[in-house]
């Protein structure tokens, strides 16, 4: 039948990107469906070599582009040099019923090519936490269940880290470590020597400090530590997927990777008691065409992957596929961002740095680990980085001429920026849920989102304050100020849940094979998945759970099951 | 149109967010291609930039750079309408204010005048900020200075320069002595 693949998948990101290399390996015959432009890798990286002159406004955004596009202007990576990789505001509208920024990237490699790269495994208690302290529903997998997928993935991935032995991070498959500086060194040691239960650690990323035999094979190339990334690299030096799984799937040439197709919902067939295939709206034409197959792998980000569900509506699912909780949508969260402390160390003014480093240092969380002992639930983790201030300082300085230019031309004292990335508590109240009047370009329903922090961020983000305080201080910091940034969740761009997994479909909606309750061939594996947050960069974990369920899917193919 | 109409069709529209460079052209300074400028402008913006970042061994200084064409660019295509208001009109009354104390136009006057008229500005703005409380609009000459630093150094000039310009690390030292060097430019 024309238009009739084993699989599809829905969304060429992170993890739809996993979803077609694993499936593509296997043999099966797979199609990539992907609503925005096609890009490729090298070809398609129109600023990636450009110096800061050569951008018109040195690669800030003009004042009309800003006001018209509030959302995405508040992202940092969003400039000059990158502002082809993001949507902009008015070209997919939604609707705030609380304030949440939603930063999207629609293109072939979705927001792989933005991502700022950093990854750490889920240890035991990230999973066990939730359900142990009442915050959260039980997970269907262990760390035991995902610990051989993590290291399947960072393999091809490549990821640079340093074996740190902790049972709160689990070490991984790595290339060799970025290093810290100096003054990094001094506020690690001194926080290892007043607290016991901290370890700050070299932040692990999806970087190739050394490539292996299979990302030369990828066509990738070492990492050169220049930190213009997010403009897609030249090298191949970080993880994509226009770099990596794409052209890796291609080279099997089982995968037909569509660009332009916007998945308006999947055709669920009563009679079979499954999923068919997929509605297609293209994205210029506006024409429908219908594709189908054996298994849908739905990975269009976590809050679209949500809407693609609940506007696949059925008689036998009239509240959107696979719903028959009516928990579609809830128990929707993201990562608390607000906490910043910044401050500054005098010594160390004989030392500097070299090359840009694409990771920060990170402290694991340390609260609640064994026990809630604290009087919030969830943990959080600390990144930080130290580093010499530039010619910015000289904009508040009272000097000029000559002294001042060679003044501001040399390093000066250091400085510190520190921020937390807190858990937070998924809430039935936190929903998506799809607009009954206002549709989009294509006619589909748009999206409402209705998430907002709670009591329990509240007095996590006090703590971190007064703890990120504590340890600066301890390391002989000065000038200590914690801000709090105020920002709006989707702002951290770690949006998770509204179709979780859990062992018992009446509180949640897929299994622990991330296949719908109710729809078993119909699997969820990006963020949308997540029954609780923890405090990591979720995508790793969004690529693990992908290829852990489309290795289930295979064999389950193989065995006519589905 | 002449700069002054330009700001007040300017207050007009502040609020919204686009002037369009067609309202103003078709008059006097039809060639200059920042319609909100006059094309005397760049020369002064030089002028005051290279007052605060001047020629030294080894480094051309802002007017080099050409940081005063830079200046009309990004204000005109970056600034908030409270912020490009500010600056226009302090640039005007700077204008204005160099005429009255010494009869010619700050481009003509010597090195230690010049040095003068920073210095004055610099007070200003000191003034200006310890009266501040939360939510005062910046200083002109706060604007002013922010867009000089940030044009001159990350022009190729400054950048390749006053600073240590390199594009490709192929690698990373966490830690290397320092002796004085340049910093580096990225
Ligand atoms: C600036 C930035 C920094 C980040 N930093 C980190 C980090 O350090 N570490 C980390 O772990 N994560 C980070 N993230 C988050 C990370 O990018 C996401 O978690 C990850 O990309 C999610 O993968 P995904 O496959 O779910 O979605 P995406 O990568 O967003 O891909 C989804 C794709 O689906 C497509 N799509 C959507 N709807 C449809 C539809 N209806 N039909 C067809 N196609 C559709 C989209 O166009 C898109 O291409 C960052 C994100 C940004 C933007």
């Amino acid at each position: 039948m024309e238009n009739t693949f084993d699989v599809i998948v829905i969304g060429s990101g992170i993890s739809g990107g996993w979803a077609a290399k694993e499936f593509c390996e296997k043999g099966m015959k797979t199609l990539v469906l992907e609503r925005g432009r096609n890009v490729k890798h090298l070809e398609d990286y129109p600023t990636a070599l450009k110096n800061p002159w050569d951008f018109e406004n040195r690669n800030r955004m003009p004042h009309q582009v800003r006001e018209t596009n509030p959302i995405v202007s508040r992202c940092y990576a969003f400039g000059e040099a990158t502002e082809h990789f993001f949507l902009k505001d008015t070209e997919h509208p939604y609707i705030q019923e609380k304030p949440f920024d939603w930063i999207r990237g629609y293109q072939v490699g979705g927001k792989s090519l933005l991502w700022a790269r950093q990854v750490q495994r889920w240890s035991k208690f990230d999973f066990e936490m939730p359900a142990r302290d009442g915050f959260g529903a039980e997970w269907p997998i262990s760390y035991d269940d995902l610990a051989g997928w993590y290291s399947h993935v960072e393999k091809f991935v490549g990821i640079s880290g340093n074996k740190d032995g902790l049972e709160t991070l689990p070490d991984g498959e790595f290339l060799p470590p970025w290093e810290m500086n100096a003054v990094e060194k001094h506020i690690q040691s001194a926080i290892k020597e007043n607290y016991s239960d901290r370890y700050p650690i070299i932040g692990r990323c999806a970087h190739l400090t050394e490539p292996k035999e299979v990302h030369l094979q990828q066509g990738r190339g070492q990492c050169q530590a220049r930190s213009l990334c997010e403009r897609g690299c030249p090298f191949g030096g970080y993880f994509s997927s226009n770099s990596s799984t794409l052209p890796w799937a291609e080279k099997t040439g089982n995968l037909t990777l569509q660009p332009d197709s916007v998945v308006h919902s999947i055709i669920y067939d009563n009679a079979l008691g499954k999923a068919t295939g997929v509605r297609v709206i293209n994205r210029l034409t506006k024409e429908t065409t219908e594709y189908y197959a054996r298994v849908i792998f739905l990975n269009a980000s976590t809050l679209n992957s949500n809407l693609v569900l609940l506007n696949s509506k059925s008689d036998r699912f009239p509240n959107g596929l696979g719903n028959d909780s009516g928990l579609l949508g809830k128990y929707m969260a993201f990562h608390n961002y607000r906490g910043e402390i910044s401050a500054t160390y005098r010594g160390y003014e004989d030392t500097y740095y070299f090359g840009r480093r694409p990771t920060a240092v990170m402290l694991p969380n340390f609260r609640n680990v064994y026990r809630n002992d604290m009087p919030f639930k969830g943990g959080y983790q600390i990144h930080f980085t130290a580093s010499r201030k530039n010619w910015q300082r000289g904009i508040s300085s009272d000097q000029f001429g000559a002294d001042f230019k060679e003044n501001i031309s040399k390093p000066g004292d250091w400085s510190i920026y520190m921020m937390a990335q807190a858990e937070t508590v998924p809430k039935e109240k936190s929903h998506v849920r799809l607009s009954d009047t206002e549709v989009d370009e294509w006619g589909i329903p748009q999206l409402i989102t209705s998430v907002d922090y709670d009591e329990n961020d509240e007095l996590l983000l006090q703590d971190f304050f007064k703890q990120g305080a504590e340890m600066l201080e301890k390391a002989g910091c000065e000038n200590i100020h914690a801000r709090d940034t105020g920002q709006a969740p989707g702002l951290d761009i770690h949006e998770m849940g509204g179709v979780r997994m859990g062992p018992d479909p009446k509180n949640s909606l897929l299994n622990k094979w991330n296949q719908l309750h109710t729809c078993n061939n119909v699997f969820v594996t990006d963020g949308a998945c997540m029954a609780s947050t923890g405090s990591h960069n979720p995508s790793l974990t969004f690529m693990a759970l992908t290829a852990r369920a489309a290795n289930y899917a295979v064999e389950q193919m193989g065995k006519g099951e589905l | 149109m002449k700069r002054r109409e330009a700001i007040s069709s300017l207050s007009v529209i502040a609020g919204g967010s686009i002037i369009l460079p067609q309202m103003l052209s078709g008059c006097e300074t039809a060639e200059h291609p920042y319609a909100l400028f006059d094309r005397g402008d760049t020369e002064l913006l030089n002028d005051i930039a290279e007052t605060i970042i001047p020629e030294t061994p080894g480094s051309p200084g802002a007017k080099a750079a050409n940081v005063g064409d830079f200046i009309q660019r990004y204000v005109t295509n970056c600034f908030s309408p409270v912020d490009l208001k500010i600056f226009l009109d302090g640039l005007a009354h700077l204008k204005a204010e160099t005429d009255k104390n010494f009869g010619k136009r700050f481009t003509s006057l010597s090195p230690s005048e010049k040095y003068d008229v920073v210095r004055g500005l610099e007070k200003q703005r000191t003034e200006y900020q310890r009266n501040a409380i939360p939510g005062t609009p910046p200083h002109f000459y706060h604007l002013l200075k922010s867009t000089i630093l940030f044009g001159y150094f990350t022009s190729e000039q400054g950048a390749t320069t006053a600073l240590r310009y390199v594009p490709v690390p192929g690698g990373q030292k966490g830690i290397i002595p320092y002796e004085g060097e340049k910093a580096w430019a990225l």
